[in-house]
């Protein structure tokens, strides 16, 4: 469990840091993090929420 | 086999760290929190990930900068920093001698301010704060979730420890760095897009939950109460949270042990616990240290030196009403089990009061970001969340910190500037802001907030 565990880690960190290379590399692409996509509005109920940032 | 994914992975994390300044950074801040070593048993084990990371770093922001740099404005947390900064250096320059701990904590403090000053540098946008935020539970929420899951596998018997190597190798440091984890996670929960990341996250919170409780440490589960009271009072949707608190709550109470509620009911009867007692004259002890060096202290963890805790051992410091039995007194030295009277001891009373201020600050200045996305509107309510959920994490510390020796934990200063971070990226929103009304309408020239400038805009 643990060599598991540790190894998805380090599969997660490396697909995170991809993640920032790919903002960082092209231009005009969408400033988000892919898997790791943050959204704009926490709450359920209102209107943005769910959507991924597009204008970060 | 670790080693060799260790070894795979590392194959693709070094020449992506070589790409960007900022990738290169989010691999410094991992490692350090991870103690990669701590699982690994063969030929990666030796390797020094951190410092390979972190002269990677250096040496990109030096030859090439880094994309969207920012600067270092001074502000009172930067202000602050480098104050504690150059009296650490006094004090690990004049503390007592022969103290075998006095330089590893002082390199320990410097490198961890030095990663907290490339923070206002290279965290200028929101993704970047996100991966900061994701790269912290990526590094400390593994141990928590490990810990975690053995705690439920083995039916409340596995008795969670520390994590060797690092600084919070004592299983009350390590229950206190995860309860300051748990406000994280669920921001992290409550505001990643992705379904599956959500869940993964809401399951990283609870188990380390989980993992405070299997720590079996008194001062981490008073924190953790007092975070889960903060999170329902101080979260957007209350009803949501307060459902997630009470099945925590309610999952605490199925699976702990008898023997996690009977050391937990010792909170009562603190005065008659060796273990209190021996706290409470470790904190007299250390006071005592502050009082005869009142500018510098004695050092990094002087109180551990055999010499000087045997000079102050008994010595009743700034707590002459309070009565300690000599059999409570130990003869073998002793940490000081509190992050006030460590940094009492270590740097007498120059140095508390600039810890203290820092911790006030960050407070104050989680305040005024909680101001700025007011003003800003919905488009900053993640900072305003975000912001919200650092000050329980620190406010977490404070309360937890007051029994272990946590004082000079990376985290804890990496949250201060996060907060100083939001801070700078919500001003200058507000600027930009401000700067684009102003350019629309002629007729205002010299309002200098949003709030202003919307009345204005109401009457004309």
């Amino acid at each position: 469990m643990e060599a598991l565990l540790f190894t998805l880690d380090v599969f997660f960190m490396a697909l995170l840091v991809w993640s920032v290379l790919r903002i960082e590399r092209k231009k005009g692409v969408e400033e988000n993090l892919g898997f790791f996509a943050f959204r704009e509005a926490a709450d359920a109920g209102k209107s943005q929420a769910g959507r991924v940032n597009k204008d970060a | 086999m670790r080693d060799m994914m260790m070894f795979f992975g590392m194959l693709a994390l070094v020449p992506m760290s070589l790409m960007s300044t900022f990738g290169a950074y989010l691999l410094w801040g991992w490692t350090g929190v991870l103690t990669p070593a701590n699982y690994l048993y063969g030929f990666m084990q030796g390797v020094r990930y951190n410092l390979m990371f972190a002269l990677i770093t250096m040496v990109l922001m030096l030859l090439r900068g880094a994309a969207d740099k920012g600067k270092i404005e001074s502000s009172p947390t930067v202000v602050l920093l480098a104050a504690f900064a150059i009296h650490s250096s006094l004090c690990a320059a004049f503390g007592y001698a022969n103290n075998p701990f006095n330089l590893d904590y002082y390199s320990n403090l410097l490198k961890i301010l030095v990663f907290v000053l490339f923070m206002p540098v290279l965290l200028t946008k929101r993704y970047r704060v996100h991966a900061v935020l994701i790269m912290i539970l990526l590094g400390l929420g593994l141990h928590g979730v490990l810990e975690g899951l053995k705690y439920l596998a083995s039916g409340g018997g596995h008795k969670v420890e520390g994590i060797p190597m690092s600084m919070i190798g004592d299983n009350n440091h390590f229950a206190t760095a995860l309860v300051m984890s748990v406000p994280i996670a669920y921001y992290l929960f409550t505001y990643s897009a992705n379904k599956l990341v959500r869940f993964g996250f809401l399951c990283t919170a609870l188990l380390l939950v989980v993992a405070v409780v299997g720590s079996y440490s008194r001062g981490a589960f008073v924190s953790l109460s007092v975070v889960g009271a903060w999170l329902v009072f101080k979260s957007r949707n209350k009803l949501m949270t307060a459902l997630i608190v009470i099945v925590a709550a309610g999952g605490i109470m199925f699976l702990a042990a008898d023997t996690w509620f009977d050391r937990i009911s010792t909170i009562q009867t603190a005065n008659n616990d060796s273990s209190f007692m021996g706290r409470v004259s470790a904190w007299r002890a250390s006071s005592a240290i502050a009082l005869q060096n009142p500018v510098f202290g004695g050092g990094f963890h002087s109180l551990q030196v055999g010499y000087v805790w045997a000079q102050f051992r008994f010595e009743t410091g700034l707590f002459p009403f309070i009565d300690v039995p000599a059999e409570f007194v130990r003869d073998l030295p002793r940490a000081a089990h509190s992050i006030y009277f460590e940094v009492l001891g270590d740097q007498g009373f120059v140095g508390f009061a600039i810890f203290l201020a820092l911790l006030v600050n960050a407070q104050l200045t989680s305040r005024k970001v909680r101001r700025l996305a007011k003003e800003i509107g919905s488009k900053a309510d993640w900072a305003r969340d975000l912001s919200n959920m650092l000050s329980v994490s620190l406010l977490a510390y404070m309360v937890g910190g007051a029994s272990v020796s946590l004082a000079y934990y990376e985290i804890v200063y990496v949250l201060m500037m996060l907060i100083e971070v939001l801070r700078i990226m919500l001003s200058k929103q507000l600027k930009e802001i401000d700067n684009t009304r102003k350019g629309q309408d002629p007729l205002i020239t010299k309002s200098t907030s949003t709030t202003k400038l919307k009345t204005r805009g109401g009457f004309a």
